[in-house]
C-alpha cells in the first residue's frame, strides 16, 4: 500500500469501504472459533449428561452442567491466546449477549431445581436459540440468525413433545451441532 | 466550494489505519499490518505521524511474553475522521 499518494475522492471513499469491510469481515470470522469451541464443548458435555443419566437413571447427572462454565470459560482462554482479532462494538455486544446467556441458564435451571419446577430444557433451549439469533443480527450473517431461531423454536417445542427424562438432553447435542457447524460455516467463508 | 482535505489522513495507508481503528475498540500492530498489507518499518513510521497528531494512542506492552503494541483512536482522530468524509462527501457530491 502507497503512503503517500494522489487519491482521488472517490479512491479515498472506496478504500475506507474496502477496509471497514475487510474488519467486519475478520471479526466475524473470528467469532466462529468460539462458536466451534462452545459447540464442541456442549457437545461433550450435554453427551456426558444423556449417558450418565441414561445409565444410572437418575438426573443428579444434570449438575454436570454447572462445571460446563469454568471449563469453558478456561478453554476460550487458551483458545483466544495469541488471539489478533479486535474487539469492536459488534464482537463486544456478542460477548455480553452470551454473558447473560451464561447467567439466566444456570440461576434458572438452579431455581428450577430447588424451587420452581418448570420445563427446563424448554427454557434453556430458547434462551439458548434467541441468544444465537441476536448474536446473528449483530453480525449481519443470516445462517446464524437461522441456526439461532431452528434451535430456539424448534428445540422449544421438541422440549414439549418430548416425554422427560434424559433423552430430552440431546436436544442439547442437537444445538451443539448447530452452533459448531454455524462457526465451520462462518470459517469456511472467511 | 469544495472542503480542504486532512493532509494527514488522505494518504492510503494512514486512512486505511484509521478506517481499522474507528471501526475496533482497539487493534494491535499485527492485526494492522495484516489488514493493511503494508510492512512494519512503513506502518511504524505511519503510526507515529498519526500519534504525533493526537489521532491515535501506541501503547507498548507484553502479552504473555511477547512484546505488543495497541493502537487506539481517539476522540480527535474519530473527529478528523469525520470531517475527512464529509470533505470527502463535498466533492463526491459536486
Amino acid at each position: 500500500m502507497e503512503t503517500e499518494s494522489k487519491m482521488t475522492p472517490q479512491r479515498s471513499l472506496e478504500l475506507i469501504n474496502e477496509t471497514l469491510e475487510a474488519n467486519r469481515k475478520a471479526i466475524i470470522a473470528g467469532s466462529g472459533k468460539y462458536l466451534i469451541m462452545w459447540g464442541c464443548l456442549l457437545l461433550v458435555f450435554s453427551l456426558a449428561v444423556w449417558a450418565c443419566w441414561h445409565l444410572s437413571g437418575s438426573p443428579v447427572w444434570n449438575l454436570l452442567w454447572f462445571a460446563m462454565w469454568p471449563v469453558g470459560l478456561l478453554v476460550s482462554r487458551i483458545v483466544g491466546k495469541g488471539d489478533r482479532i479486535p474487539q469492536n462494538y459488534v464482537s463486544s455486544l456478542i460477548g455480553k449477549v452470551w454473558a447473560a446467556f451464561g447467567i439466566f441458564a444456570p440461576v434458572t435451571a438452579a431455581l428450577a431445581v430447588i424451587a420452581f419446577p418448570m420445563n427446563i430444557t424448554l427454557v434453556i433451549i430458547l434462551l439458548f436459540g434467541f441468544a444465537e439469533t441476536v448474536s446473528g443480527i449483530a453480525l449481519k450473517n443470516w445462517p446464524i440468525i437461522i441456526a439461532g431461531a431452528i434451535v430456539g423454536i424448534g428445540g422449544a417445542c421438541a422440549a414439549v413433545a418430548l416425554a422427560p427424562g434424559a433423552e430430552q438432553i440431546l436436544l442439547f447435542t442437537g444445538a451443539a451441532l448447530v452452533l459448531a457447524l454455524t462457526g465451520v460455516a462462518i470459517q469456511v467463508r472467511k | 466550494m469544495f472542503d480542504k482535505l486532512d493532509p494527514l489522513l488522505h494518504s492510503e495507508l494512514r486512512l486505511a489505519v484509521m478506517s481499522v481503528l474507528v471501526g475496533t475498540d482497539e487493534a494491535d500492530f499485527v492485526y494492522l499490518r495484516q489488514q493493511t498489507g503494508a510492512t512494519a518499518g512503513n506502518l511504524s513510521v505511519q503510526l507515529d505521524k498519526l500519534a504525533a497528531a493526537g489521532y491515535i494512542t501506541v501503547e507498548k506492552g507484553f502479552q504473555g511474553k511477547k512484546p505488543r503494541t495497541t493502537c487506539r483512536v481517539t476522540d480527535a482522530g474519530r473527529t478528523a475522521f469525520a470531517a475527512y468524509v464529509e470533505a470527502l462527501r463535498s466533492y463526491i457530491g459536486q
